[in-house]
């Protein structure tokens, strides 16, 4: 299995001063994060439609993400779809994913969205679904 | 977080070789390593971030600038057996004043001919040698990226990341210079504050005190002291203190850049020994060989007052160091241990030679080389020594600094003997 690919070197965007690694998780000089993930919802709330959650990167290398659905009761992240479900964003761009209920009939259900990244300060993000009223 | 086998790659960006082993340098571009302490990735020096972990590396040490992390309170597990592996020597046959100066990685050598030296910690190999005006007397300070030198002409700041990684970095060697007059010179071991570096001047039989902005090295503000000799500043917090030689003791707000607080002794102050602190106490020696204590708790009444610490009963005294549990008096035949209320614990005159240099001392441990080279190491509980060891052949020695895994000592001949704490 092959690894991320490899980025050239930076000079990190912030003390200017220090030429970066795409490994490096800090600026070694600044200490400055060298990839941010920022999410365009904080709580997605599903619509029958779906909802759409947008990932964007405002550091200095790739940001690499994985998603998944998790809830408390067992089964339930089988009723959810997300599309895709991991990706690869380049620095100040964005990407969006969709998250949609499979099985419509289904209602009151608790679940959240895990999101998975390399932004050393935020790691793991945590997204709570809410449900709109589904007919 | 990366995987164990990605924290040792090579530090450097352009390399990134597998190192396998915390390796001093990498096998294929030579890039010197150094590792984080928390997670073992592999460094660039100079680095002030594990760029892994984002840890903050404290690795800068220097014997005349408490603003650096100078030997900090660590556990050090010391066993005698093993301490003194000699790693790597240099010998450059020259006079050096100043003590070295350790920063994340590097050592500085300032030589009196006018030449800097900067080294790899890890096995001595020069990286790069500037050339100032001699003669040059003190160790420079490190601060963010600049190497900032006292000269004959004035005060110089190179930038450091553009010195060991040449064009990777902004900008050219030199970042700055501030220009002193011809009848002013530097007389005492530059300090750097957070903002600040400040210069002590002597011209036409007064000291000024000179507060230089740090990124640009313009003048700032300036104050005069009425004494043309002063001992070395001393900054705790954001107060300045120093001694001078009609006997007053200052303090300065360096946010301020003014004189809070002053008081007079009844002698002049000994301007050739550093003070140091203990505590909330500030010790001076005074001229007739006694030694004083500030208590700088009482600078928030604007107040400064004076007490005699101990008794040294007329010793030679030549250099002081302490920590916040003992002080250590390096005098003329020996050394003497006080605690931090000024009793004495024990006295012991050696071989008998003079000791001009500070002692080291960490937690309960103690280093000195005397003046003839011999190295004796101590636990504070006995004043017979649980090694001795020449390290150098009769000349007289800097102050020892022990930095994270290495002791580093030298000497005035510009012999410098790194030996690694294994």
């Amino acid at each position: 299995m092959s690894g991320p690919e490899r980025e050239e070197p930076k000079l990190c965007q912030k003390c200017q001063e220090w030429l970066c690694s795409s490994k490096d998780a800090y600026c070694a000089y600044c200490g400055t994060a060298l990839v941010v993930i920022k999410l365009s919802e904080e709580n997605l709330v599903l619509s029958p439609a779906g909802a759409v959650l947008n990932i964007s990167n405002s550091g200095l290398f790739k940001l690499y993400w994985a998603a998944e659905v998790l809830s408390p009761e067992p089964g339930i992240a089988n009723y959810f779809s997300i599309r895709p479900d991991y990706g690869s964003i380049a620095p100040n761009n964005e990407q969006a994913f969709l998250v949609r209920l499979t099985n419509q009939k289904t209602k009151n259900l608790r679940a959240e969205i895990e999101i998975a990244s390399n932004d050393p300060h935020r790691p793991i993000v945590i997204i709570p679904l809410l449900m709109e009223e589904i007919a | 977080m990366t995987y164990l086998a990605e924290r040792l790659f090579c530090s450097n960006p352009l390399c990134e070789t597998i190192l396998v082993s915390k390796l001093d340098r990498c096998p294929r571009c030579q890039e010197s390593q150094h590792y984080c302490p928390n997670c073992q990735s592999s460094l660039r020096v100079l680095s002030r971030f594990c760029r892994n972990c984002g840890n903050i590396l404290r690795k800068d040490y220097a014997v005349e600038h408490p603003d650096l992390r100078l030997r900090p309170s660590q556990n050090i597990s010391v066993t005698v057996k093993s301490i003194f592996h000699l790693d790597w020597e240099i010998d450059l046959e020259t006079e050096m004043t100043a003590s070295p100066l350790i920063a994340r990685g590097i050592i500085v050598l300032t030589l009196a001919t006018g030449h800097i030296l900067i080294l790899d910690e890890s096995d001595g190999q020069v990286r790069k040698e500037l050339a100032t005006n001699p003669p040059l007397s003190f160790t420079p300070i490190i601060t963010d990226n600049l190497l900032i030198v006292a000269t004959r002409e004035g005060v110089i700041a190179f930038d450091l990341i553009a010195a060991l990684y040449g064009n990777l970095s902004r900008g050219g060697l030199k970042a700055w210079q501030y220009q002193l007059n011809t009848d002013e010179q530097v007389t005492k071991p530059l300090l750097a504050t957070i903002d600040q570096v400040i210069v002590v001047v002597k011209s036409n039989q007064r000291t000024k005190l000179i507060f230089l902005d740090k990124k640009t090295g313009k003048l700032q503000s300036d104050i005069t002291l009425q004494t043309d000799k002063t001992t070395n500043l001393y900054l705790k917090g954001k107060e300045l203190f120093i001694g001078t030689k009609n006997g007053a003791i200052i303090a300065v707000d360096i946010t301020q850049a003014k004189i809070i607080a002053s008081t007079q002794s009844g002698r002049g102050v000994d301007t050739n020994i550093s003070p140091v602190s203990i505590n909330n106490s500030l010790l001076f020696v005074l001229g007739d060989g006694q030694i004083w204590s500030c208590q700088t708790e009482e600078l928030a009444a604007n107040k400064l007052s004076l007490r005699a610490f101990g008794d040294t009963g007329g010793l030679l005294i030549n250099a002081l160091s302490a920590n916040n549990k003992y002080l250590v008096v390096s005098h003329g035949f020996g050394i003497a241990v006080y605690d931090k209320y000024g009793k004495k614990v024990w006295d012991t005159q050696l071989d008998a030679n003079s000791i001009s240099s500070q002692a080291l001392i960490v937690d309960d441990w103690v280093w000195v080389i005397d003046d003839s080279g011999i190295m004796f190491f101590f636990h504070i509980a006995s004043s017979v020594p649980k090694l001795r060891q020449r390290v150098f052949q009769y000349a007289v020695s800097l102050p020892s600094i022990l930095t994270q895994d290495r002791l580093i000592c030298s000497n005035r001949l510009a012999q410098v003997k790194i030996f690694r704490l294994d």
